[in-house]
């Protein structure tokens, strides 16, 4: 139980899988910025440009010759309304002075005071000043004079940000959005929790992205809710998903941390957890070990347990200890004792390497193995291999588990590294298991199946996998089954690569943007209907769109979330 | 009960058609209001036949209907429209007094049948993701009790005027089957209160 177990969300690959994706968006050096509308003109229909207000932007224009009324009056005739933008007689305006480019702070200074004097002089009231750039309240009949002045380069509005409400599009994509006029059907509602490593930002998102009120609890040793920004974008799906649900969001840093805040989440009045992480070497990959417990411990409390299948298809080699050649370490293919992959700059790498041999689960630990392999870890320098590391746990004995890690090395730019597994002690035939963590495409020797991330491995909980929201294809890195313990998973896919408020348009991806989905859905039922939790999860059984090979596989599971008929 | 209601209108129907007494029928209107969660009110119309046992007693078989929208509860009925129909056999006690004018008293009891139709909106919404919701109400025990003035309008017509209150306690049952799947769940609704106060004007006209 000493060893070091890792839990990886998977929002870092996500945004690595979905960056190519934003580069694109982001790259489009094609468009410009808009080009400023003429001043004076009005838009067809409109009056034709009047002197005198060719510096005043053409809804301030109509205002100040008292058109606006009109067009109010002809707008009302269709049935239109205008929220009012003056303050009585008067309109805030933004002025903005006339400078040439490149002149001096003291000409720019000199310029801007004496239109603030004019301002002053007209009647208005200055509220507020940037460079050049005087905002101010101006009486409607004082438009066209300040507009003419040699000072005023131009008068406008001032400009708004308009707050950019983002949908997932998975929502439309699963029929979640027909269940938005529904009232709850002798049910009460439901509350979701995100269970996630942190909520950084959540709080600027309440009453858009988020509902008005969220609960919340830190489970962390240093109490900090908002280290980091994964849980927000799920919890933004799930609203999206369920609108009306409850949201609880709760953090943690270490297993037993998690322990700690399941069994806090068990006692909550709580109907689902959404769980976009997963772990290595943290069990056997057969549905058991401590914190697969955890799940078993939110079942026993009626709590629909939804879980990132992972996103390590590529990631993942499995395979029985071969040594043709007797040197001790095993060989992935002929003569080739080193599996390559491929990290980026500065992110930190990531191997992990269990034997199946961990003994019998008692419900608190491991019997253990008799078995003992060691991992190296090597980096490329041009065509030659170096050792950089390795971990040589002495791993045999009772509650010894059957494992050994090495997390944390990075290089300063895109490299390619090895890693290479041992014989130490070896009486039977074991089958060895190892997942990488961070690189940038599939390893060199990937072994799709059974690559399941723990805890979506454990047989209460409900494995998702991704899909894309626009065809449902099968992400490449989507962690197939079935489990080591026989269990085909995952259960559901779910939409992959959607828009959060959080990470931006299109740019969430992985399995950790899929489950937020599902345990939307799961809110959905589970708040709108009198159905319980197995018969929810029938619901969606049922309703899945069945993708891959007919019936239940381990790629899709049942098939694509669907809440429609 | 539902099978002795015949018998018991057969019954009473030849109690009337043999008695020595007078034979009289009713017509009625009004309103009735109800004040559990069907609340609302609604236009009552309704029908008697009654016998008259001695000058001052007679005994009525009386139906009356009405429709009331419910709204939704959480442990009631869900939004829609319910049609209550009690049928009650009423001992109604006359109090004359002035010229021609009599108060009096009424009580009786009967079977109510209840029709529920669930909003439309609410199970077309409901079909969309794939399910089928339905309630139903139980048929049951009607007690009403009312008082009111006659008031002689001609040898055989009198104008009634009066208020009832009709107890009416029932339980019903719900469905929500899921279309896609072909599992449904399904409870009882206990303690369905639809009590209606009904204030009703008519005519009886009596046959001697």
């Amino acid at each position: 139980m000493n060893s070091r177990r890792r839990y990886v969300h998977f929002a870092t690959a996500a945004v690595l899988l979905a960056g190519g994706g934003a580069w694109l968006i982001s790259g489009n050096t094609g468009l410009t910025e808009p080009s400023r509308p003429l001043p004076g003109v009005v838009g067809t229909g409109g009056a034709e440009p009047r002197a005198g207000s060719f510096k005043l932007e053409a809804s301030l224009a109509r205002l100040a010759a008292g058109l606006r009324a009109e067009d109010e009056e002809r707008a009302r005739a269709y049935g239109l309304g205008r929220r009012p933008d003056g303050r009585g007689n008067s309109v805030q305006v933004v002025a903005e002075a006339f400078v040439e480019p490149g002149a001096s702070s003291a000409i720019l200074n000199a310029r801007t005071s004496a239109l603030m004097a004019k301002i002053a002089a007209l009647g208005g009231m200055v509220e507020t000043r940037w460079r050049h750039l005087v905002q101010h309240v101006l009486p409607v009949e004082s438009l066209e004079s300040l507009a003419s002045n040699p000072l005023v380069r131009y008068v406008r509005p001032p400009r708004r940000p308009f707050r950019q409400a983002v949908m997932s599009e998975g929502v439309a994509r699963t029929g979640a959005d027909i269940w938005r006029n529904l009232s709850p059907y002798r049910a009460d509602g439901s509350t979701v929790c995100v269970l996630d490593l942190g909520f950084a930002g959540y709080k600027s998102l309440l009453g858009n992205e988020l509902p008005s009120e969220v609960k919340t609890r830190s489970f962390r040793a240093d109490g900090d809710l908002e280290v980091e920004e994964h849980g927000t974008a799920c919890a933004e799906i799930v609203r999206d998903m369920a609108p009306k649900a409850g949201l609880l969001l709760v953090n943690f840093d270490t297993d037993v941390e998690q322990h700690r805040a399941v069994d806090w989440i068990s006692r909550q009045d709580v109907d689902a957890i959404s769980y976009s992480l997963g772990w290595f070497n943290a069990g056997a990959g057969d549905g058991t070990g401590p914190i697969c417990a955890d799940v078993e411990t939110a079942a026993a409390a009626n709590i629909v347990w939804v879980s990132a299948a992972g996103n390590s298809a590529g990631d993942h080699w499995e395979g029985d200890f071969v040594d043709p050649d007797n040197d001790g370490f095993h060989n992935f293919s002929g003569h080739d004792e080193i599996l390559e992959f491929a990290v980026p700059a500065y992110m930190p790498v990531g191997v992990f390497l269990n034997w199946k041999d961990f003994g019998s689960w008692d419900g608190y630990d491991y019997g253990g193995t008799d078995q003992d392999f060691d991992l190296y870890l090597y980096f490329r320098v041009g065509t030659a291999w170096k050792y950089i590391d390795h971990s040589d746990n002495r791993r045999t004995g009772a509650g010894a588990w059957p494992t050994e890690e090495i997390f944390g090395w990075y290089a300063d730019r895109e490299a390619v590294w090895g890693v290479a597994i041992r014989s130490i002690l070896q009486t039977k035939s074991v089958r060895l298991e190892l997942f990488t963590y961070n690189n940038t495409s599939a390893i060199e020797y990937p072994v799709l199946s059974r690559s399941i991330s723990i805890p979506a491995d454990a047989p209460g909980a409900v494995a998702v996998g991704a899909t894309d929201w626009t065809n449902d294809a099968l992400h490449a890195y989507s962690s197939r089954g079935p489990t080591h313990g026989g269990l085909i998973k995952p259960d559901f896919t779910a939409p992959s690569r959607v828009s959060t408020a959080t990470y931006g348009l299109l740019n969430f991806a992985g399995t950790s943007a899929s489950v937020p989905h599902v345990a939307g859905a799961v809110a959905l039922l589970r708040g709108w209907t009198p159905f319980g939790p197995a018969a929810v999860l029938r619901i969606l059984q049922q309703r899945a769109v069945d993708l891959g090979d007919p019936g239940r596989d381990n790629l899709y599971g049942h098939g694509r979330l669907n809440l429609k008929k | 009960m539902n099978k002795h209601l015949p018998i018991a209108a057969a019954m009473f129907l030849s109690l009337a058609l043999s008695a020595s007494a007078g034979i009289h029928l009713a017509l009625f209107g009004g309103y009735a209001a109800t004040p559990g969660k069907a609340s609302g009110e609604a236009p009552v119309f309704g029908a008697g036949l009654g016998i008259d046992l001695t000058p001052t007693l007679s005994l009525d078989l009386t139906a009356g209907r009405w429709v009331l929208s419910v709204r939704s509860t959480s442990d009631g009925l869900s939004r829609g429209r319910l049609t209550e129909i009690p049928v009650t056999l009423d001992l109604r006690a006359r109090f004359p007094f002035g010229r021609d004018l009599a108060a009096y008293v009424s009580g009786g009891l009967g079977y109510a049948f209840h029709g529920f139709a669930l909003d439309g909106e609410v199970a077309e919404g409901w079909r969309k993701p794939g399910f089928e919701v339905s309630e139903r109400v139980d048929h049951g025990l009607a007690i009403q009790i009312g008082t009111g003035l006659t008031v002689p309008l001609g040898p055989a017509v009198d104008f009634d005027l009066g208020a009832r209150y009709t107890i009416l306690r029932t339980k019903g049952s719900w469905i929500m089957a899921d279309l896609v799947g072909g599992q449904s769940l399904g409870g009882t609704i206990d303690k369905l209160d639809f009590d209606a106060l009904s204030v009703v004007a008519g005519f009886r006209v009596a046959f001697r």
